[in-house]
């Protein structure tokens, strides 16, 4: 089972590879740009999010 | 300052007397020089050769560092430790270090020349270039000792060294790179002056820091 | 209530800073003409801008081509919506200079233009060839909107100035902090370690949100995920540096050299990170950062400070938002400590 998905992902990620370019350039070109900001504020929100849950997590750990 | 002469000779006596550290450190020059000529011959791309000659550098240096923790573990140094004071104890062993490491460059750079030929340097000014050979290994040796002293300090010296020494050594090689680019291959692209500034400040930061630290560490 | 104003403060201020650097439009611009050759002769060329309003002011909409510091007007041939018109220019055998801009000129959106290289056929250059002079009074940049400057390439990514930027602005500061308690830890006080340890964690969460932010906004304006920018390998130098830091420490088990040891160590980081980011940069004429070896800042484009009035408040926001995140940050280590004392 592992290596199923394994080479799913690996075939998956190679596929991509091929046209990716085109694909990235025509959603994040798109309306000036706009959708390279969006992916910032995700970025950040998805990684400060990720932190402080994490954190939160530990600490709650830690106080039992 | 005879005392730090006294302390600077006891520790040349100390390499040369156990031989098989310092002929350990330079076959280990030699052959990652050599290495490279076996595998591929005659190269003269100028680009290339300088990146080897940087990591064959990295290698070395971090070779001689392990040769002081051996040693420091042989319990030969102890004594020492005690004699003097941290501090002046510090200063010495950064130097010697950074002398050593720039000697053994300067080794490797002539085993470069002497293996790859000179056809693909371009030397503006042969002063500047030994200069810039001899503080790359300078900041080297001390970044080196500095790490080393604290990494010995810690439950897993090996593993701290390694981790603590790439943090230390990324900026000196990109330092290193810049300048040997300018003053090698007089490459016009190639602006050298943050690499002075930085390969300088590498030699002062660390020195000073473990100017201030070893007092802490040798209080215990 | 009293004592946390600041937390709400932050939450005001971020929330301002998004709303506002969303929604402030950008002021009209010259996005591309359908031209990369002029010959002698008629010239048929369609002009894209963004944001501007050719429809709605057609019978005032004229439009020119700039060669060198003179201009040739055409005439507007087929205004198609407010983002699109055709006009045709007659040019003659021999022109002043290679230097060619297409402009779009409104009395409402101001002059917008496109400046792209074009080739010449069957044009002469001479220097010295006098243009007959037209009236244009298009050389004001006045235009009635407020918003954000419009910048070729960047387009509307001049909004990630507020998220990008601000990240190492608030990196910095929780080094800085970090610096200070190293300091004290160095002067003795032991229990100072707990706060340069929570500060450089974070500070660390934020050099690689700043990492990877920049990395997705230079791909798709500079063309690459990473370049060989100072400004970039020093950020990753720092980032390199800083989680060696943090590795440090976890392998010491003695609390006092712990302290000591990673506070010598942070004094360190926190030069080579001065020297790395705010220093080299400057010194070197690669760097395609704004500001940056002679790029002009975003501050010279920022003619009405539209965006100062979000970054300054970004700014601030962003630090205090990382303050924030420091004292849990500060909480978790204390009670790690506690747990381990126990």
């Amino acid at each position: 089972m592992p290596h199923k998905i394994i080479c799913t992902l690996a075939f998956l990620f190679t596929y991509h590879l091929g046209f990716s370019q085109s694909v990235l350039e025509e959603t994040f070109f798109r309306s000036g740009k706009i959708n390279v900001v969006v992916a910032v504020i995700l970025v950040i929100l998805v990684g400060l999010f990720f932190y402080l849950f994490r954190l939160n997590k530990k600490i709650d750990q830690l106080k039992k | 300052m005879q005392k730090h002469w006294a302390l600077f000779l006891w520790m040349l006596k100390l390499d040369f007397k156990s031989q098989q550290t310092i002929m350990g450190v330079l076959v280990f020059g030699l052959s990652s020089i050599y290495a490279a000529y076996l595998l591929n011959g005659e190269i003269q791309d100028g680009t290339f050769l300088l990146s080897y000659w940087s990591i064959a550098a990295l290698f070395a240096g971090v070779h001689s560092i392990q040769k002081d923790q051996f040693n420091a573990h042989n319990g030969s140094g102890s004594l020492y430790y005690q004699l003097t004071s941290p501090r002046m104890f510090a200063t010495v062993k950064s130097i010697y270090n950074g002398l050593f490491l720039s000697v053994l460059f300067l080794f490797q750079w002539f085993m470069l020349l002497f293996y790859f030929g000179n056809d693909w340097t371009e030397i503006p000014n042969a002063f500047t270039l030994f200069l810039a050979i001899c503080l790359i290994g300078m900041a080297m040796g001390i970044s080196l000792s500095f790490v080393s002293g604290i990494a010995q300090k810690t439950n897993q010296p090996g593993g701290i060294t390694a981790i603590l020494s790439f943090a230390v050594l990324i900026p000196v090689l990109y330092a290193a790179v810049a300048l040997m680019k300018k003053e090698a291959l007089a490459d016009p692209g190639q602006q050298a002056q943050w690499g002075w500034l930085l390969i300088i400040m590498m030699n002062l930061l660390p020195f000073g820091l473990s100017n201030l630290l070893y007092p802490y560490l040798w209080r215990d | 209530m009293m004592k946390n104003w600041w937390k709400f403060l932050a939450v005001i201020l971020l929330t301002y800073v998004t709303l506002f650097s969303l929604l402030t439009p950008l002021v009209p611009g010259g996005l591309s003409v359908d031209i990369n050759e002029i010959r002698k002769g008629n010239n048929t060329i369609t002009f894209t801008g963004y944001n501007t309003h050719f429809l709605e002011d057609q019978s005032t909409l004229r439009g020119f081509i700039s060669i060198g510091t003179q201009w040739i007007e055409g005439k507007i041939l087929h205004v198609s919506d407010d983002a699109k018109f055709q006009f045709e220019v007659t040019l003659p055998d021999t022109l002043p200079s290679t230097q060619v801009a297409f402009y779009a000129y409104t009395p409402k959106d101001g002059a917008v233009y496109v400046s792209s290289a074009v080739g010449f056929n069957d044009i002469a250059i001479d220097e010295t060839k006098k243009l007959p002079e037209i009236q244009t009074n298009i050389d004001k940049e006045e235009h009635q909107h407020w918003g954000f400057p419009f910048q070729p390439i960047l387009f509307e990514t001049i909004r990630n100035l507020m998220f990008h930027v601000p990240m190492w602005f608030t990196m910095f500061f929780l080094m800085g902090i970090s610096l200070v308690a190293s300091f004290k830890v160095l002067n003795g006080k032991w229990d100072k370690d707990i706060v340069a340890v929570a500060s450089a964690k974070v500070g660390l969460v934020f050099c690689v949100l700043g990492l990877i932010t920049g990395s997705i906004w230079a791909r798709f304006t500079w063309g690459t995920w990473w370049t060989r920018d100072p400004q970039l390998n020093g950020a990753m130098i720092v980032f390199i540096v800083y989680a060696a830091y943090v590795l440090l420490r976890n392998s010491i088990e003695d609390e006092q050299k712990r302290a000591r040891l990673s506070a010598v160590f942070n004094i360190f980081a926190f030069i080579l990170m001065i020297l790395l980011l705010m220093v080299m940069p400057r010194m070197v004429d690669t760097s395609l950062h704004p500001g940056k070896s002679g790029n002009p800042a975003f501050s010279k484009y920022d003619l009405d400070s539209s965006l100062r009035t979000v970054f300054y408040p970004a700014v601030v926001g962003w630090a205090m938002l990382g303050y924030w995140i420091y004292t849990i940050q500060k909480k978790f280590e204390l009670l790690k400590q506690d747990n381990h004392a126990a």
